[in-house]
């Protein structure tokens, strides 16, 4: 850059800097093809904006070396050609009031550079949610770069985003309404820029760095979007449908524990179509956003007679990841059935009884999918139904109540002949026979296993 | 050495409906004789046959029963089982012309004879069939008879009065020309309600407050004394299906004299001993289920109940009668 021009941008640097509130400065540049004229101001952010005069004004103004003096002001005029059209010259016969700086670059470029290397003027912020003591969701804003701040700053921290709506979570560049009267919390928030990204929620170190006032780029969120273009009303209509979306609550979306209790008897085919449901069940539990435990239990008849060695049900996983659960659930095809077994009823009672006594011990809210078609034993003689009790006599029903009280949904995945209380009250939230098509979305969204996180557009301070 | 030996030859008969276990209380009556002579070593009772084919039915179903927990119905293979129930009475006579008492022991040999295993010739509609007839003739000829209700049957078919007033009739013709018959058939007849394991018998048992301890059974099995067995098979046949049922006994009693009838409640597997306790559960009692392949199993050991009760009680009956 030559020393000319480093004259006009130190001028245009002292121009900015004393350029505060609703002021103006103008520049001109004249040149061989004409006069370019540049009013700059400050926008609501403090940032400096160049514009030209309307065409009328410009005109006017061009008309008399009295006219461009008085009705423009300029700050300087800057001369990129020795010859300049009449008009022109004509406005610097006389000693012209305000310096003449010759320079080849042209006035807008000048203009641009001093704009970029500007400190701010308003600080910075990040807009970001805080979660209340009560749940209860607010909108704040996080500093990015303080006042006086230049090209180049940086800063990194942590956020963390939630789920959001299709568009994304919103990356705001905001600054505070300047009222000195309300406390700088309550003071209003203006975008500057708006990013969106769609990212899978969790927690991210974002990196911010100034560009230059008016603009900021981060790092540190995969798949950030260009911020929005378009006019500053458009980018103001965007930060507050945003802002209107933001839910009054985020109750964070805890943990689940689901527990599949699979009949193992009843024939190889029936169990793979059991183990296939519960593995597409585990997979769709898995696609949310919470943290899932899987348990996984097989059960069989118990033994009712003496020649018949009594196998107890089987704890195949035990609040295990869904892949390693998943797994378990694959390796229970190799039961091989004794021919003298039981085949009214299975140990159902048992396995829920032990259910009972350990989920309490157990982190998540439980959910219950029972995938079977036998009846539990009774636990006494039935003259009803005429099945062989459990030889522990061990009652379901109270089983169930004692499950329930945690607050477990209940999901039956049960043999299309099979019904009754016990199969009423397993299937209590949602059954469906695997018989037929089972609509597994609509099955997992019942026991609240695709429940999602209410949708929240901007980050949560990390 | 027995002072003397008497062959009843006439023996006794079993009547029964399809289903009602006569082959299962046959199978299940060697071991109750042996858990007889186990309790009261005086009472050692043997089943044998002279006939070859009878002989090894005899031990198919001893063999099913007790050892496989299987149900014999392998001996359905022959019509007929002729079997010998031998062992030892002690009897009392008067001695010398001072009125003395003399007991002395007696082999008693009295034929245990199945002419309809299935209970198929049982049903009315095979009145006139000759093979029926031999049944006729058969009971009539004997002198006891095992009655064998079935309350299941009665309760899922209500059939027991018609088959029984039918078959009584017959032989009612059969004997009424017999000089001595005084117009009620001669026979000592020991009814058995079956199947006492079966929970809705057992349960309509306890309700009507029939089942009483028993301190001497090893195994802690309930008891229904002979007086309330009529009870309990009156009470059974009201809920039969077609309710005819009720007036059984009063059909048994009007056909053969009252006082040579007695009733029993009995199961030929008898109750399901509990594996941890080895003792008897009020709330498990039933011994047999259903598998896969559609056969029916003992889930425990073998304890009949009141299963050589009514035999010996018959075979008493007919020695005292000559």
């Amino acid at each position: 850059m030559s020393g000319a021009e480093d004259e006009v941008l130190s001028a245009l640097s002292g121009a900015l800097a004393g350029l505060a509130g609703g002021d103006r400065f103008t520049a001109a540049e004249f040149g061989r093809d004409g006069a370019v004229i540049v009013r700059v101001y400050r926008d609501e952010h403090g940032t400096p904006q160049p514009e030209e005069p309307r065409p009328e004004t410009r005109a006017a103004a061009l008309r008399s070396a009295a006219a461009f003096y008085r009705d423009l002001g300029p700050a300087f005029i800057v001369r990129t050609a020795d010859a300049l059209p009449d008009q022109l010259s004509r406005l610097l016969d006389d000693p012209p009031p305000v310096p003449v700086y010759h320079c080849r670059t042209p006035l807008k470029e000048l203009i641009k550079a001093a704009i970029r290397t500007s400190p701010l003027v308003l600080g910075y912020e990040l807009a970001v949610l805080t979660r209340q003591p009560d749940g209860r969701v607010e909108l704040t804003s996080r500093p990015l770069f303080p006042v006086g701040a230049e090209t180049g700053h940086e800063v990194s921290f942590p956020v963390r985003c939630e789920a959001a709506h299709g568009d994304g979570t919103a990356f705001a560049v905001v600054t505070r309404e300047p009222r000195p009267d309300i406390p700088p919390r309550d003071r209003n928030l203006r975008p500057v820029q708006l990013q969106q990204a769609v990212v899978t929620p969790g927690s991210y170190q974002l990196t911010a760095r100034l560009d230059r006032p008016g603009r900021v780029t981060f790092h540190g969120v995969p798949g950030l979007l260009d911020p929005l273009p378009g006019p500053a009303a458009a980018l103001r209509a965007a930060w507050e449908q945003r802002r209107l979306s933001i839910p009054e609550r985020v109750d964070r979306a805890g943990p689940v524990h689901l527990v599949c209790l699979i009949e193992l008897s009843g024939g190889d085919e029936r169990l793979r179509g059991r183990i296939e449901w519960l593995a597409k069940l585990i997979s769709e539990a898995e696609s949310t956003t919470r943290r899932l435990f899987v348990s996984v239990l097989g059960y069989g008849p118990h033994s009712v007679a003496w020649s018949v060695d009594e196998e107890p049900y089987r704890l195949a996983a035990w609040l295990s990841p869904g892949q390693v659960a998943e797994q378990a659930l694959r390796g229970l095809v190799d039961r091989v059935a004794h021919e003298h077994e039981y085949l009214e009823a299975a140990q159902l009672e048992c396995a829920l009884e032990g259910l009972a006594r350990n989920l309490p011990d157990c982190p998540g809210r439980p959910v219950l999918v029972t995938a079977g078609g036998r009846p539990p034993h009774p636990p006494g003689m039935d003259t009803e139904t005429g099945l062989i009790p459990c030889p522990d006599r061990v009652d379901w029903a109270p089983q169930v109540d004692r499950i329930s009280s945690l607050g477990t949904t209940f999901g039956a995945l049960r043999d299309q002949r099979y019904r009754g209380l016990s199969w009423q009250a397993l299937g209590r939230d949602a059954t469906a026979t695997v018989d037929d098509a089972v609509d597994l979305a609509d099955f997992a969204a019942r026991l609240g296993l695709r429940e999602t996180a209410r949708p929240v557009p901007f980050p949560f301070a990390g | 050495m027995p002072d003397r030996t008497s062959r009843a030859a006439q023996g006794i008969a079993m009547l029964g409906a399809t289903g009602s276990g006569k082959s299962t209380f046959l199978g299940a009556l060697p071991i109750a004789l042996l858990r007889r002579a186990q309790q009261d070593p005086e009472q050692r009772w043997r089943l044998w046959s002279r006939d070859k084919a009878s002989r090894e039915a005899l031990i198919d179903m001893d063999i099913a029963l007790n050892s496989k927990g299987a149900f014999p119905f392998a001996t359905q293979r022959i019509d007929n089982f002729d079997w010998i129930l031998d062992g030892r009475l002690q009897r009392a006579e008067r001695a010398g012309r001072l009125g003395g008492v003399r007991r002395f022991d007696e082999r008693v040999e009295v034929t245990l004879r199945l002419t309809d295993p299935s209970g198929e010739l049982y049903r009315p509609d095979q009145m006139g069939q000759q093979i029926r007839q031999e049944l006729v003739e058969h009971v009539a000829s004997s002198r006891g008879i095992l009655y064998m209700f079935d309350p299941i049957r009665e309760y899922l078919k209500g059939d027991a009065y018609e088959n029984t007033a039918n078959m009584l009739m017959e032989v009612n013709a059969e004997v009424a020309d017999h000089p001595d018959f005084d117009g009620r058939l001669p026979h000592h007849v020991a009814v058995c309600v079956t199947k006492l394991d079966e929970p809705r018998v057992f349960r309509t048992a306890q309700s009507l407050r029939l089942l009483a301890p028993d301190p001497h059974h090893p195994l802690g099995f309930p008891l229904v004394h002979g007086s309330d067995a009529r009870t309990l098979l009156q009470s059974l046949c009201k809920v039969g299906r077609s309710g005819a049922g009720e007036v059984l006994p009063q059909l048994l009693e009007t056909y053969f004299h009252p006082e040579r009838i007695t009733y029993y409640a009995t199961s030929a597997v008898g109750f399901m001993v509990n594996r941890h306790t080895r003792r008897f559960d009020g709330q498990d009692t039933e011994n047999v289920y259903r598998v896969a392949s559609g056969e029916t199993l003992v889930r425990g050991p073998v304890n009949p109940v009141n299963v050589s009760e009514p035999v010996v009680w018959l075979v008493e009956q007919l020695a005292l009668g000559g």
